[in-house]
């Protein structure tokens, strides 16, 4: 592909990701699975189960906001400009099937990263002064693989929302599966709890948890804000989550060229 | 150059044959209108046409683009109007517009002067910060036209483009497309109402089952009919008719309601006796008696074999002559 190509590309994608910023960021569906869930999940693990250290508590809730931020917009945006025919508005114009479906990709990672920041930014330096969160004495935050972090996590998310939605007809066709996913990979990905804790009881499962793009982003997180950083591992971490970006956006794409035969 | 190159398009839904081995050109600068009942697979047609579908098999350009292998090209040459208007319901007319002359390209100034230009031009300017969730069908269809020309395109396709539409407002958008294919614009549009078609298009083509049955100008079609007369009969109660009475003098029957009768007559005096004396031996009075010229819709009817009862549910719909 060409500069001029690639730099078009970019620029339609970026079009289409505004408006979709612009339309459905505020949607009921987006606050509520986007927003309010993981801060229900999050005072559910706050209060259930107190023996969860602050450090979990922190990286759990930064990765969940990202997590169900990213992946939610898609699931709301895809099967409402289905149903209206806006979509087809998009296919119809001149721009690539990988342009339109990066654009509404990019808008998902957007709604994540913001998410994940509001919320890191509240639990550091907002949290301590209520004394719900003691983390400023174990804080040792790595701000840019941090940032970069979020950034890596949101697009593999957004991914994840893209490929479940994509052939979705209504919200609810594509929320459905998404959920069920998102709720094994928080239990499964040891997000609020230690790997090692959530398979205490059986352990030969414990290599599932490694097939989830989740567990590499808790990982990445809980090594970029409270250390020590292994780099190696935090860059397989970030690879790990980049194959599976493009493996997610790829296949979503070919479901799209496939709905069209 | 031709404007439109459908070259031996088959397209499979499943087991369903939807278009089987269509070839059809238009010439750039036509009106051209492509007829046929529902289900006849003129979506389907339009839908590869733009891009939104793949066929099967064969070959689809647009002012010489592959629309499979060159999509960008020739999406840049045509504007779409489905037949459901897709424009954003959250967004203003004018946020509508501007979004979609973002994505063809169109620098800021200029996006801004058309946009204006054509909600003029289709009544809108004064709903111009209005969301479209606030708009009628028909102010969305006429945006929805606004926006698929936004990118002053060379060709325009609009599938079914008065469909729900009230009187006032399909007049209206009959004119603006006579007005666009005045200055030049090729229009391919697909249609069920043949009164339309028969107004607006240089060239209609005949879609049935997922075949072309025939494709020329309107008056050429009828005149291929004119060895055919038709004898349109009101009597003044619901009655049936046997076809085999009348056998030796007509080459067709079509029931138009409970008590209207066409009849495809190839000398209408010679079975006007036989019509009194049926209405004798019924108790039937007859109400009128027309004799008509073959019209467009006597074609479709010939060549789709389409039956009595969808006839008079057309007959509903049309406009009266």
């Amino acid at each position: 592909m060409k500069m001029e190509e690639l730099y078009e590309m970019l620029q339609k994608s970026s079009i289409i990701a505004l408006n979709d910023i612009k339309l459905y960021y505020f949607k009921p569906p987006s606050i509520f699975f986007g927003i309010m869930l993981p801060l229900i999940l999050y005072f559910a693990f706050t209060l259930g189960r107190p023996c969860v250290t602050e450090a979990y508590r922190l990286t759990g809730v930064v990765a969940v906001s990202v997590f169900f931020g990213a992946s939610t917009l898609e699931a709301v945006v895809l099967p409402m400009e289905r149903r209206t025919r806006t979509f087809e508005r998009l296919v119809s114009a001149p721009l690539s099937l990988e342009a339109l479906l990066i654009g509404k990709m990019a808008s998902g990672a957007i709604f994540g990263i913001a998410l994940g920041f509001v919320m890191a930014t509240i639990l550091i330096l907002v949290g301590p002064a209520w004394q719900w969160t003691g983390f400023s004495a174990g804080l040792s935050l790595s701000p840019i693989p941090f940032i970069l972090t979020i950034i890596i996590s949101a697009i593999n998310s957004s991914s994840l929302g893209l490929l479940l939605s994509v052939r979705a007809g209504d919200v609810a066709d594509a929320m459905m599966p998404l959920n069920f996913l998102r709720f094994v990979m928080i239990f499964l990905s040891g997000v609020f709890i230690p790997l090692e804790e959530t398979y205490m009881f059986n352990p030969s499962l414990a290599p599932l948890a490694y097939l989830l793009p989740l567990t590499y982003s808790v990982d990445a997180l809980r090594q970029t804000t409270f250390g020590p950083i292994d780099l190696w591992k935090l860059l397989i971490d970030l690879v790990i989550l980049i194959v599976f970006s493009i493996v997610l956006i790829f296949t979503a794409i070919e479901l799209v060229k496939h709905s069209m035969r | 150059m031709d404007a439109v190159q459908i070259i031996d398009v088959v397209k499979h839904y499943g087991n369903v044959l939807a278009l089987d081995h269509v070839n059809l050109s238009v010439k750039e600068g036509e009106f051209f209108g492509l007829l046929g009942p529902n289900g006849a697979g003129k979506t389907t047609l339009i839908r590869i046409l733009t891009g939104l579908t793949a066929p099967t098999s064969g070959r689809t350009l647009i002012l010489g683009y592959d629309v499979l292998n060159e999509p960008v090209k020739a999406k840049k040459q045509f504007g779409l109007v489905p037949e459901i208007s897709n424009v954003y319901d959250d967004l203003t007319a004018w946020d509508n517009l501007m979004f979609m002359a973002k994505l063809y390209g169109i620098p800021e100034r200029e996006r801004e002067e058309r946009a204006m230009k054509l909600l003029e031009a289709l009544g809108l300017r004064e709903r111009v910060d209005s969301p479209v969730k606030q708009f009628s069908k028909g102010m969305r269809r006429r945006l929805a036209i606004a926006a698929a020309l936004i990118h002053e395109p060379r060709i325009l396709f609009l599938d079914e483009p008065t469909s729900g539409l009230d009187t006032q407002s399909s007049r209206f958008i009959r004119e603006v497309l006579r007005e666009l294919n005045r200055k030049g614009m090729t229009i391919f549009l697909t249609t069920h109402f043949i009164e339309e078609a028969d107004q607006l298009c240089k060239r209609v083509a005949i879609l049935d089952k997922g075949k072309i049955c025939v494709v020329d100008t309107p008056e050429n079609l009828k005149a291929s009919l004119q060895e055919k007369e038709a004898l349109e009969v009101i009597f003044n109660s619901p009655t049936s008719i046997d076809e085999e009475e009348f056998k030796k003098h007509c080459s067709g029957i079509v029931r138009l309601s409970e008590n209207k009768f066409r009849f495809y007559v190839s000398d209408s005096s010679s079975i006007l006796p036989l019509l009194v004396d049926f209405a004798k031996n019924k108790g039937l009075k007859i109400l009128s008696v027309n004799t008509l010229k073959p019209i467009l819709e006597d074609v479709f009817i010939k060549y789709t074999g389409i039956d009595p009862l969808m006839a008079e549910r057309m007959e509903q719909l049309r406009y009266k002559r």
